[in-house]
Parts: C-alpha cells; structure tokens; sequence
C-alpha cells in the first residue's frame, strides 16, 4: 500500500475533492428519486383528479404491483350495516331438488374467531369481508351506470348485469365454495351442484333511532342480494384433488 | 469516512421499527402455515389465473412453482419463517431484509384479500426499513457480519441511510394524510356520525360498552370529528419538536381506543411501532434515563412508605 505521504498532496485533495462531488451527486439522485416517488405516490393515492386523470396509465404501471397501496380505511364512508356472506347449494337428481340451507360463511368464522383473542381466523373473517364488499361495491357501482343509461336495450342490461362473473371477489367466491363443497358429504351423490351465494345487508337502527334497542332484530332493516355461482361439477373437484376425501 | 457525510441519529428506532415487524411478521407467517394451501395454494379460495398473469407481467413465472403444491408452499413458507427470526434478530442484515421483503411480496401478490392494513403498512414500510442501518441494535449479527461492516462504512449507504429514514417518514404520514383526505368525502364523517357506526358494525363491535357509548351524542360526534382532525394534523405536527411528542401520543392513544374497542389489533401496533422513526437516538436516551429515574424514585418512596407502615 502507497503510504499517503508519498502521494503529493494536490493528487490527493483531488481526490478527496473527486469522493466529495461524487456522493453529492449521489445524495441529490436519491433525493430526486425519492421525490419523484412519493409524487407518484401521492396522485395515485389522491382523490381523482385531472392530473391523475392523463396520466392514469404510466400512474398505474408505476405503482402496480411493486409500490400498490390504499388507504381508504374506514373511508369515505365506514360500513354501515352488518353483512353477511351465505351459500347454498342445490342438486337436481332425477328431477328432484335437494338443496342446503343457507349457509352463513361469516357468522360462522366470527363465531370461532370471538372465543380467542388472537386467532388464524382473523386472516379468513378479512377474506370474507373483502369478498364482500368488492362484491357489494362493483354492484352498486354497475346499478348506478345501468340506471343513468336509460337508453341501454333490455339485451344490453342483461349483459352488463353478468358482468358481476368477472369481478375477482366473485370468482374468488367460487374457489371458496368449491373448498366447502367439496368437505360436504352432500357433494358425492351428484355429479353437479349449482351454488347460489346471497349478500344480507342487515341495516341497524340508524344514528336518529339510536335509543331503539340494538339487539332486537325487529329494529333492522334487512334487505338481500342474491346471485349465482354457477355449476360445479363435482368431477372437476375431484380433478383438483379437492374431494371429499381429502 | 468523510466528515461531510451526516451520519442519521435514528439507529435506535429503526431498530425498534426492525425487531417489532420482524415479530408481527413471524406471527403471521406462524399462523398461515396450518392453513396455508387454501390461502396461497393452487386450489386455494382466490383464483389461479390472476397470480399467474401478474408474475407474467412483472416477468417472475418462476415463482409460481412455490404455490403449485403443498409441499413446495411449506417450504416456501418455512424459508420465509426463517427469515422474518433472522430478521427480528438482525441476522444476516440487509441480505436477509432483502430476501424476506421479496418473499413477503409473492405472498401478497398470490392473497391480497387476506391482508389488513397492517400487513400494508409493512409492505410499503419494508422496502426503505431494509436498507437503513436497522440492524444496528437488538442484533445477533452472526451471519454476513464482515459484509455488512464493508457495507455500512460506505459513505453512499450512510446517504441511503438518512434518505431512507426520511422516506420512511413520509411513508407513514401519507397513512394518515390520504386517510383523512378519503374520509373528508364521506357524508357520515361530514355530519358527525361515522364513528356511531364503526363502533356498532358486528365486525368491530367488541365490547359491550360499543352499543350504549355510542347512543351519546356528544361521544360521537367529538370522535368523529376528532379522528379526522388527528389524522390531518398528524401530517405537519411531526415535524417539529414541540409538537412532536403530543401528536405521536395522542395518536397512539387513538389507536389504543381503536384496538380496545374495535379489536383492529395488529394495525394498531404496526403504526404505534412506526411512531420510532420519528424518534431520534438521543430522544430515546433521555426518554430512558426519565423513565429509569422515575422507577427508582417510585421505589424510593415505596420503601419509605413500607419503612413508615412497619414502624
């Protein structure tokens, strides 16, 4: 190693001077880059707008999937009501229905997961909740544009009203009940079942009726949301090495 | 290292921030593992189909082999077990931060739907958290050990350092912020009565004091009002000094009522954790030495008490 007393002292101001430039270059890129992404952030995450507007697509590509986030917690609006998720499945057997109950998937999980403080159910009462009202939520939004379209044909509407098929809370639905299916002693008779699936909006007193008693369920409002979720054949599950075996 | 390099002071908070994640992570990752097929599998509750057209775009296919059976998703879940213990420890440092935030990502990408806001902040937290100098204490540095010094002596990660810190910062204000900004379009946090029905939905009724608070007028609106103006202010009163202190425990006071009375339990101590950036090393230091003198002249009176009872 060359003794820094051998190196003549202007070399070596040079490149103390040379270190000194290239890390505020350095710090002023990281600065950049830091105020760059959180500009992007921050017309992703804000209301819309019509900057965010035009640049929806670069905004989009950017975030998604790397830096995706939402803070919309409780927001605009909380929940209202209580919601809860119910499936039913029903079998036709030389033309005679045999169907279940209905099903109550979050009251059930809700149940279980109230008797421990912390408990792996907590992930699947999320799940539900989020099927929910990505479910919910893509309803109200397509009933709205359906009803502001007065001029739509009857054909039309019946199309955009499937369109609930490819929402993701949906499909996710159907894994979910393939799953519970396939745990039913039900499934093995037939070789397929229809699922039907029902929101129930359960609306309690609102804040003007506070003083009504909260546990009488003669106080709520309740209102029900039912759609499909097609056929399942029972082979299908066996396929998928989701029998009742299993 | 040169001295026109300003080294951060928040060592000892990152390092808090570092060992709480790393738990709440181990926690999580314990608890998927039971029933972990049916929320990451290839027949699990959320469709196949998206996972692989989001790996596809982002040129990752071959991570799916993880989640196409049983056995290759213990094992995946177990490496990411792993590192979240090495994590919590600072072992293998910014290596195994890098390791776990990437396996963390494939699990968020394969079931979003599981995931709270908790697991949110983390993932939004952890890709700045891992690059700062967060395994400076609580560490059992075993592996890596020499890289990680080479690394660290580096003038442009002590830059790194203190842009990330502020990053960080940011990151967490935005929580807030944006929250506030979504709920001032809200006709019930507009009138005064959100918190009547967040308190009262089935999901987040959790006590049996929920129902007959809420039928107080006057504890309604002050909450609803009040969250709202807590979460906008956050964003410009942690900035400064004297504000600081107030904001943060006032908002972690508001996250202590939300976890008694809500049950939202790890968001509640995901962004109390976060809280540590804001706080530099010498802040701890002296919060440490008030709160030990304290003890000490608590003890002090308590034996002149016990001395005076016994005579």
């Amino acid at each position: 190693m060359i003794s820094q007393d051998l190196i003549p002292s202007n070399l070596t101001d040079q490149k103390r001077r040379g270190s000194k430039y290239g890390i505020t270059v350095f710090r002023a890129s990281l600065y950049l880059v830091i105020f760059l992404h959180f500009s992007i952030l921050t017309l992703y995450l804000a209301p819309s707008n019509p900057v965010n507007h035009i640049f929806k697509v670069e905004i989009g590509s950017y975030v998604n999937p790397f830096f995706s986030q939402n803070w919309s917690l409780f927001a605009p609006d909380p929940v209202s009501s209580n919601q809860t998720l119910q499936i039913k499945f029903i079998a036709f057997n030389n033309e005679i229905e045999s169907k279940t109950d209905w099903l109550d998937l979050k009251e059930m999980v809700h149940a279980e997961r109230a008797k421990s403080f912390w408990s792996p159910l907590q992930r699947l009462e999320k799940y539900l909740s989020g099927v929910t009202q990505s479910i919910v939520t893509d309803q109200i939004h397509l009933n709205n544009f359906i009803e502001t379209h007065s001029n739509f044909s009857q054909d039309s509407i019946r199309v955009l009203q499937d369109l609930y098929k490819m929402n993701y809370g949906h499909r996710s639905l159907k894994s979910y009940s393939q799953i519970v299916l396939s745990k039913l002693n039900f499934a093995k008779e037939y070789d397929s079942i229809a699922v039907m699936y029902r929101i129930v909006d359960a609306k309690f007193p609102r804040f003007s009726k506070r003083h009504l008693d909260y546990h009488d369920l003669n106080n709520y409002e309740i209102t029900y949301f039912e759609l499909d979720l097609g056929v399942i054949k029972y082979k299908d599950l066996e396929d998928d090495g989701r029998s009742s075996e299993n | 290292m040169t001295a026109e390099v300003q080294k951060t002071n928040q060592f000892i908070g990152l390092s808090i921030i570092r060992f709480i994640f790393g738990l709440i992570i181990l926690k999580n990752i314990i608890f998927y593992l039971p029933t972990s097929d049916y929320y990451f599998g290839k027949n699990g509750i959320v469709p196949w189909e998206d996972f692989l057209l989001i790996c596809g775009t982002i040129n990752m296919s071959f991570m799916t082999i993880f989640f196409q059976n049983d056995l290759m998703l213990k094992i995946y879940l177990l490496l990411t077990v792993v590192l979240a213990f090495n994590f919590c420890l600072g072992i293998g440092s910014t290596i195994n931060g890098v390791a776990l935030t990437i396996f963390l990502f494939f699990l968020k990408l394969r079931n979003g739907l599981i995931l709270d806001g908790s697991d949110n902040v983390i993932s939004v937290v952890l890709p700045f958290l891992i690059f700062t100098n967060c395994y400076r204490f609580f560490n059992v540095q075993l592996a890596y050990d020499k890289l990680e010094q080479v690394l660290r002596s580096k003038d442009w990660m002590t830059v790194v350092d203190r842009v990330f810190v502020l990053a960080i910062k940011i990151q967490v204000i935005f929580v807030y912020f944006f929250t506030a900004i979504a709920k001032s379009g809200g006709v019930l946090w507009q009138n005064g009565t959100a918190v009547y029905y967040t308190m009262r939905v089935k999901e987040f009724n959790a006590t049996s004091l929920n129902v007959p608070l809420t039928q107080n007028v006057y504890f309604v609106v002050f909450t609803t009002y009040t969250t709202q103006l807590i979460e906008i202010a956050f964003a410009f009163l942690v900035w400064f000094k004297k504000t600081k202190f107030i904001i943060l425990t006032i908002t972690a006071l508001l996250h202590v009522g939300i976890f008694i009375f809500m049950r939202i339990d790890n968001f509640s101590w995901v962004m109390i954790t976060t809280y540590a950036v804001f706080i530099n090393d010498d802040e701890f230091l002296s919060i440490h030495k008030g709160v030990k003198l304290r003890i000490s002249s608590f003890l002090l009176w308590k034996q002149k008490i016990l001395n005076i009872i016994i005579k």
